[in-house]
């Protein structure tokens, strides 16, 4: 029996040790979390545009064309009750925030990260924003949801003094710069079937509370939302469901009538979006980012000669 | 908890402590730390299931003995008669109720009486309980028949029916083997307990690797079926037939690798099914603990074989349709079981079921080319039975099946993991190349430097951890 013991021990006390080494290890190495947490930390008393929300927005809003300070704070896959999370975080910061901008997508309203594939990124909240939603340890430690390879793959980064940050200054996505561009017939179909069927109906009610939050927060703020529905290629558009997406902008619209100060945008059709702007049938590129960038800053602009205009009636 | 979760490997270290080092080798507390534990891992999937498995196991202890202590056979035959109402009756009430209601509509419908409000209850499933249920009727049929004494000793027998590692998936456990355990005093063997190590490790490689990993392709194909062509349906069908082996015979080797920590034998559940040469030698090598508990409790009562055709006819389709619908309560799963008695019924009447009784090339490292065709045709039928298994109803498993058997069969396949069926190809090399012991890591008992044993264990587990996938479901715990 104790012999037994012993060799138990002896045999994953390596394993052990790889395991508490890594964690160490992998939480020094700066990423895109730490990073954009550590901005807003030091600057968020500078920032006058905030970018929110998913991929969407994380490739398709690059803060460098925008007129004002602005900073891109939306993470893969984030959902909106991380976006309500960051706001609530910081707003105590955001003296000078005018705007907020956020994608509402096809998928938005009936998804939340946890039950999404990507349900493991809900611990880079818990480790580098210090978000105390989850207690178990899937959702608390790097090593649990990474595979060795990719644990060793991080310890030799480290070692050799790279980090794993993959957005510029500002927080703009920078993994689709300069990569060739996916089969937009085959990625927008994929997509589709793949949003329709990780969508939940039943998450509606939680996710029009969160929306509602968001704008009650930035009503207090004295912040002006915009929120848009990214563009998409047409193979993308084809095989949505209507009647999700038809739910998706009633219960935008329900929401949206009790707040005066919020502006939507639907630019999923918009024809100013070619080919060549996506990187696939539902991210654009970076030449697609600059053009979504300089479209919301005409608004913004434009927005601000009403208000001005407003102020002195 | 699932065996592959962070709590269940944090609570068997501490039941394992508590077994060996707390009881100071006492046979009563070792059993009362069993029951304790055994009834926390089935409360934590849901405290209101340990009721039910309380009331069951009351009423078939309390039967037992009874029974044991009546000699007039009309009542011996009530007595045995409430312990089967009862466990069949929290069957089928749990799980066929709302099957029957909404069938019973639609005949009524059929026949121009519709019914519009069928009586329908949101009921939840108790995990187990098509296991458990069968294991506490084989103690009171068992008492019934005079091959078994009951027991006095509650704890024992409360221990006996909620055993956690057999408890929610199996293997189905007969009182004459694994309750006269629990009257015995355990002694630690060292060699028991690693290779039970070993089992689990190889259990939780199946389960983790083999099983998560088809059902990622799987779900996907069956999910859009009709986009697919012949050849795409055909691999989906054969992935389904390795996860739902390595997702239940995974779990069986964690079951029995985790009894072989605390001392306790279970009964062998899978004995390398797809290495039959033939459906009969299937049926003798798959879920092995149910087969046989309908063999000894419904099939030889009817009549058996020994009989004449048209009553063998009879009982093997009674057999295979019960069977498929033990499994739930759907007509793809009777659709299985029939599949299965057509299968297996030309072998029982030309008297050919018991041709393959050994292993598979017993003296030869491989197969020969008739061994070969054997076994990818036993491997064939099982696929094509599998996807009544795995289909949400009829209509949709047939159209899967005609699509496969139409001439886009030849056309290129659209889903091909190649890397992934190169790791099932490795993974069938490895099963067969140890097709002759209990399970595939049990060579590692033989004399071999500790660093290679480790080495290979090393190399299982970094498999598991690379190669896994998104944590799936247990099958079988939805039966």
């Amino acid at each position: 029996m104790i012999r037994f013991i012993y060799k138990i021990v002896v045999f994953t006390f390596p394993i052990l040790i790889f395991i508490c080494f890594s964690e160490f290890i992998i939480k020094q190495i700066p990423n895109d979390y730490s990073y954009k947490n550590e901005y807003l930390t030091k600057n968020a008393q500078h920032i006058q545009i905030l970018i929110l929300g998913s991929s969407h927005s994380f490739f398709g809003i690059n803060p460098k064309y925008f007129s004002k300070n602005s900073f891109n704070a939306a993470h893969v896959s984030q959902s909106l009750k991380y976006d309500l999370f960051i706001l609530k975080k910081f707003k105590k910061n955001f003296s000078n925030l005018k705007v907020l901008i956020l994608p509402i997508s096809y998928f938005t309203l009936f998804t939340q990260l946890e039950d999404g594939q990507e349900h493991w990124r809900a611990k880079y909240y818990s480790l580098y924003y210090n978000c105390r939603y989850h207690s178990n340890l899937m959702y608390n430690t790097e090593v649990m949801t990474s595979k060795p390879l990719t644990i060793i793959e991080l310890l030799i980064k480290y070692f050799n003094g790279e980090n794993n940050i993959t957005v510029s200054n500002l927080g703009f996505g920078l993994s689709y710069t300069n990569t060739a561009q996916s089969d937009l017939r085959k990625s927008g179909i994929s997509a589709a079937k793949r949003h329709t069927k990780n969508s939940n109906m039943n998450l509606l009610d939680t996710n029009l509370k969160l929306l509602s939050n968001i704008f009650t927060e930035c009503d207090k703020m004295g912040v002006h939302p915009i929120i848009f529905t990214p563009p998409a290629w047409k193979s993308y558009r084809d095989n949505i469901d209507i009647k999700q997406f038809s739910m998706m902008k009633t219960s935008l619209a329900s929401v949206l009538k009790k707040y005066a100060n919020v502006k939507y945008y639907d630019f999923m059709e918009d024809d100013r979006f070619h080919k060549v702007d996506y990187k696939d049938a539902d991210h654009l590129n970076d030449i697609g980012a600059k053009k979504l960038t300089r479209i919301l800053d005409e608004i913004i602009q434009t927005n601000d000669k009403i208000y001005i205009k407003n102020l002195f009636r | 908890m699932t065996f592959n979760s962070i709590e269940f490997a944090i609570f068997l270290p501490i039941v394992f402590v508590l077994y060996w080092f707390v009881s100071y080798k006492n046979k009563r507390i070792q059993n009362l730390i069993l029951l304790v534990s055994s009834y926390f891992f089935y409360g934590w999937w849901d405290w209101r299931f340990l009721l039910l498995i309380a009331f069951s196991s009351c009423v078939d202890y309390t039967v037992g003995i009874v029974i044991n202590g009546t000699k007039k056979e009309s009542n011996r035959k009530l007595l045995l008669a409430t312990s089967i109402v009862t466990n069949i009756g929290l069957l089928a009430f749990f799980k066929y109720f709302n099957f029957f209601a909404q069938n019973f509509q639609k005949a009524f419908t059929f026949f121009g009486c519709p019914i519009t409000d069928p009586m329908v209850f949101d009921i939840i499933l108790p995990v187990g309980i098509s296991f458990y249920t069968f294991q506490t009727l084989s103690y009171t049929i068992d008492i019934y028949r005079g091959k078994l004494q009951p027991t006095r000793d509650m704890i024992a027998f409360f221990a006996f029916v909620s055993f956690f590692p057999q408890l929610v998936a199996g293997p189905i456990e007969r009182a004459t083997h694994l309750l006269t355990q629990f009257h015995q005093n355990k002694t630690f063997i060292y060699g028991q307990a690693v290779d039970g190590m070993r089992q689990i490790l190889w259990g939780l490689f199946k389960k983790i690797v083999i099983a998560d990993n088809c059902a990622i392709f799987v779900n996907d194909i069956f999910a859009c079926y009709h986009t697919y062509s012949g050849s795409t349906l055909l691999i989906g069908a054969m992935l389904f037939a390795f996860q739902i082996y390595g997702d239940f015979s995974g779990y069986s080797d964690i079951a029995i690798g985790t009894s072989r920590l605390f001392g306790y034998h279970l009964k062998r559940n899978f004995n390398f099914p797809y290495f039959s040469r033939d459906i009969a030698e299937f049926w003798r090598r798959w879920h092995i603990s149910l087969s046989t508990w309908f063999r000894d409790y419904v099939y030889i009562p009817l009549g058996g074989s020994r009989c004449t055709n048209i009553v063998l006819v009879r009982n093997v389709f009674i057999i295979f349709i019960v069977s498929g619908f033990w499994h739930g309560a759907n007509w793809t799963f009777i659709a299985w079981g029939t599949i299965h008695a057509i299968y297996i019924l030309p072998y029982l009447l030309l008297k050919t079921h018991r041709k393959h009784t050994n292993t598979v090339a017993e003296n030869a490292w491989l197969p020969n080319f008739t061994e070969i065709w054997q076994m990818g045709i036993t491997f064939l039928l099982v696929s094509i039975a599998w996807v009544f298994f795995r289909s949400e109803s009829i209509t949709k498993a047939f159209i899967y099946i005609s699509e496969i058997f139409s001439a886009s069969l030849f056309s290129p396949a659209e889903v091909f993991p190649k890397r992934f069926l190169l790791l099932i190809f490795l993974f069938v090399c490895v099963e067969w190349f140890q097709r002759k012991r209990q399970h595939a890591l049990e060579f590692c008992q033989i004399k071999m430097p500790l660093w290679t044993r480790w080495g290979i264990y090393y190399v299982v587990i970094f498999m598991i951890w690379q190669l896994g996938a998104e944590q799936q479901e247990f099958i079988y715990f939805q039966f």
